[in-house]
């Protein structure tokens, strides 16, 4: 049977296991939903919120399910200091993709726009402001510490960002490829970044055979440029790790991916746009959750038909 | 100097019993207790006799509870608390008339403003309502009294203090339920004032954040009391999606919808049933749930969906259109008798052509080689003696079974497919899992049959998947003899194996093999799809028909 590999986004997670038993039974929730176990199908979660955070989140729950945010109650991210510390060129690029995230580092948390100005032009979507500056600066701390391999000291340990989360990726992706039947990476927001970098950019990443991608930020000019070398507009396609499909599901109001949320013009094969841009409307404010990616009726669709299920 | 006793390692080896539903080692550990607190009574601390019923009422083990309480109080334990759950095992076992004796002794000595007090009145008045409803007449010699008492010994409490809204929503339910059996009881209080008041009561407690799982239960009953179907809904909802309420809760919850308010499944408020049940077998631990004729069919749930299905279609992961599909498997469930009515074993309906081409759209019926066989294998009978009792079907006569079509022995797959002389209207065949589920310790699995060849149960008691091959899977479920033939099911429904069998000693699979230990054991329908293709195969080829394989 087939086997998944997992892969978690931005901010604190609850421990590894919880987290991927919640996954599993958040996607075979309700109706249409797909229960993993059930059929046969083992799963694995590639867990690196350990690098960037002392200890797991407790709020098992909340994290994916809930119609608010991602755990953000951690200390202030400084990421002015980050931006300070940073080498020109990272300065740069922090501001601009600071830019395109539409926060001011330097802002008051507390600051809510009037809804007048609470637009298509200025806001997207009508979450409540502070909650989307957090989420914002998460984003960019976390993805600036990939990117950049930046490292990262959650505990007495440090560790290289971006080679450790790489050598977790890969390693997981080994244990799949052992296995019997079909191996599809199932990524989601800030995952989706590590698991293309991988899957481009790593040697020693074995082929997986689908590839579907949530929620994904990989639209943004900032993060296509530092993947490279590997992304070209052209060929950035992974076709040497990824043998099927790779479907990109976005929600237009997500906040993350709704910045430039279809990806097939940006990662062609040969020159030919062949990722699958489903457009999927998410519940609630919140577009972001995992949860509700896994919950909508399109994933599960394409879900059902990479693992074999039905001809969709 | 003597060894100090172990009481809590005792405690903790019944606790980790409970976890695991191993009554063997439950009572074990039940009678070094109570040996322990004969010779010491001093070691025992009151909240480890506590410890030790409340892990023997998670897992149902009533009759065990009730003797450890009986040790206990024997040895001098005092505690109100061990009383109290000693007396509610009394209930549980059925034993009313010992369980009055001791409640009304501890009402006299626990006064009515400590929580003792209050839980021996309500547990009284429990008592006195289930006597009431197991007479079953409310003319019958007492009725009137034992409701009069019940409604008395609740309403004391709730009109001392009406923060206790558990005692004053079974006033409630017992003034409706009088009103409509006809039974006048005297200054009755007025039970939609009441309701109303309780329902305010804990709407403002929600709105500070501090509505328990308890009070949620207890405002779906006061809703149900005013006609409120999108409150009843919506209040059960936040009830049954509530980590903290197990099997043992929900029992409660459905014992008090169906007897004391009179719900059926296939009436106004059936859903409210529905979801109660579907979450109830969605819990690790569980019970049987008997099923029978008036439970609905799908378009009369379909129908009675339209009010409920807004509030529960997101309740968790389990939804009344996941019990509505327990049900749907439930009809094609047959107890197969002899002639004379004399249960043997279960069966089910699959479409041949699942098992093999040339079996086409006929529905086939699968059950044991042990159960019917020919030649006959162990204590089997003879096909042409059989016949197939769909007793969830309104109306079905048993159907004869007219011909064998393929066996494999008790000790090979234990499989016989049988055709019947005809085919039971509206009934939908198994739907085959594409594959086994995982062996990760996590796999739920459930069993639709006839336990002791008597009413249709599904078996949802420790559901887990323990292990498992290509061949078979081991699981914990209270299998009984006369569940043999039974179809289990994952979570999804959909059909994994062919019980045959269960034991205390049943040989381990895998790495484990020639170890045993307590289990249930399934053929792997895979496997028997395999077979039945291969036998397809080779009629295909132009063999002769294979010998069976027994």
């Amino acid at each position: 049977m087939a086997h998944i590999t997992f892969i978690h986004g931005i901010g604190n997670k609850p421990a590894a296991d919880d987290l991927l038993r919640l996954w599993n039974r958040l996607l075979a929730s309700g109706d249409g939903g797909i229960d993993l176990g059930a059929e046969g199908i083992t799963a694995e979660m590639v867990y690196w919120a350990d690098v960037m955070y002392a200890e797991p989140s407790v709020d098992g729950g909340s994290h994916e399910s809930a119609d608010t945010t991602m755990d953000l109650d951690e200390p202030e991210l400084d990421v002015d200091s980050m931006s300070e510390a940073a080498a020109s060129d990272e300065e740069v690029w922090m501001s601009s993709l600071r830019g395109k995230l539409n926060f001011d580092a330097e802002g008051d948390d507390e600051f809510t726009p009037p809804m007048e100005d609470i637009g298509a032009e200025f806001e997207r979507i009508p979450i409540p402001w502070a909650i989307k500056r957090r989420l914002m600066k998460v984003f960019l701390r976390d993805v600036h510490h990939y990117l950049f391999n930046t490292e990262s000291v959650p505990r007495e340990k440090s560790f290289a960002t971006q080679d450790e989360i790489r050598l977790r990726f890969v390693d997981a992706v080994k244990r799949g490829a052992d296995r019997e039947g079909p191996h599809i990476v199932i990524a989601h927001s800030m995952g989706t970044v590590i698991s293309y970098d991988c899957l481009k950019r790593v040697d020693d990443c074995p082929a997986v055979d689908g590839y579907m991608t949530i929620g994904s930020p990989l639209g943004l000019d900032e993060i296509q440029d530092k993947l490279q070398p590997g992304w070209s507009r052209d060929d950035g396609f992974p076709s040497e790790r990824v043998r099927g499909d790779w479907v990109n599901v976005y929600d237009r109001l997500d906040a993350v991916a709704g910045l430039d949320p279809a990806i097939a013009n940006d990662f062609r094969r040969g020159g030919e746009s062949t990722v699958m841009d489903v457009h999927q409307s998410n519940p609630g404010a919140w577009r972001h959750d995992a949860g509700k990616y896994m919950a909508g009726a399109l994933f599960r669709e394409q879900l059902s038909r990479m693992l074999g299920f039905s001809d969709v | 100097m003597s060894e100090v006793p172990d009481v809590a390692g005792l405690v903790a080896e019944l606790r980790s019993a409970s976890r695991d539903y191993d009554e063997d080692a439950a009572e074990t550990a039940c009678k070094q207790l109570v040996n322990v607190v004969r010779t010491a009574p001093e070691s025992l601390e009151d909240s480890d006799a506590k410890a030790a019923l409340g892990a023997l009422r998670r897992m149902r083990a009533f009759e065990l509870m009730e003797r450890l309480g009986d040790g206990f109080l024997a040895a001098g334990v005092k505690a109100p608390s061990v009383e109290r759950l000693h007396a509610q095992a009394v209930i549980e076992g059925g034993r009313l008339d010992a369980a009055k004796a001791i409640l009304a002794a501890m009402v006299e000595s626990e006064p009515l403003d400590s929580k003792e007090g209050r839980e021996a009145r309500g547990l009284l008045g429990r008592t006195f309502k289930q006597m009431y409803i197991e007479m079953g007449d409310p003319t019958a010699p007492g009725a009137k009294e034992a409701l009069a008492d019940a409604i008395a010994a609740y309403h004391e409490v709730y009109t001392a203090d009406p923060t206790e809204t558990w005692h004053g929503i079974n006033v409630v339910a017992l003034v409706k339920r009088a009103e409509r059996d006809g039974v006048e009881i005297e200054s009755a209080p007025n039970a939609d004032e009441m309701a109303a008041a309780i329902l305010k009561h804990i709407d403002d407690l929600s709105l500070d954040g501090e509505a328990t799982a308890w009070d949620a239960a207890t405002a779906s009953e006061a809703a149900l009391a005013l006609g409120d179907a999108e409150k009843a809904a919506s209040w059960l909802a936040s009830y049954v999606g509530d980590s903290g309420v197990d099997a043992f809760a929900l029992a409660g919850s459905l014992r008090q919808l169906e007897e004391v308010w009179q719900l059926t499944l296939d009436g106004e408020w059936g859903q409210l049933l529905a979801v109660l049940r579907a979450n109830m077998m969605d819990q690790a631990d569980g019970q049987q749930i008997q099923v029978d004729k008036s439970t609905p069919d799908t378009a009369t749930f379909e129908r009675q969906s339209s009010g409920f299905e807004k509030t529960f279609g997101t309740v968790g992961g389990v939804t009344a259109k996941w019990w509505d599909l327990a049900m749907v498997r439930a009809r094609a469930v047959a107890r197969i008798e002899d002639k004379t009515g004399t249960g043997i074993g279960t069966a089910f309906l699959v479409k041949g052509s699942d098992l093999n081409p040339d079996w086409g759209d006929e529905l086939i019926a699968i059950t044991n080689a042990h159960v019917v066989s020919d030649p006959q294998q162990l204590k089997a009978i003879m096909p042409g003696d059989a016949v197939a009792n769909f007793t969830m079907l309104d109306g079905q006569e048993p159907i004869p079974v007219v011909d064998l079509l393929y066996q494999s022995g008790p000790y090979e797959l234990d499989v016989a497919a049988l055709r019947l002389a005809t085919t039971p209207a509206d009934v939908v065949p198994m739907s085959l899992a594409r594959g086994l589920p995982v062996n990760d310790g996590e796999q739920r699995l459930y069993v639709i049959g006839h336990p002791n060849v008597g009413d249709l149960v599904i078996s949802i008691d420790d559901n887990k998947l323990l292990d498992r091959d290509d061949r078979l899977l081991h699981y914990r479920a209270p299998t009984e003899p006369g569940s043999s033939g039974s179809p289990v099911f994952n979570r999804q429904w959909d059909l994994i194996a062919l019980h045959h069998k269960g034991n205390d000693q049943l040989e381990r699979l895998n790495e484990h093999e020639g170890e045993r230990w307590k289990a249930n054991e399934g053929i792997s329908f895979p496997a028997i799809r395999a077979a039945c293709a291969a036998l397809a195969a080779q009629l295909a080829d132009g063999a002769a028909r294979p010998a069976q394989d027994t």
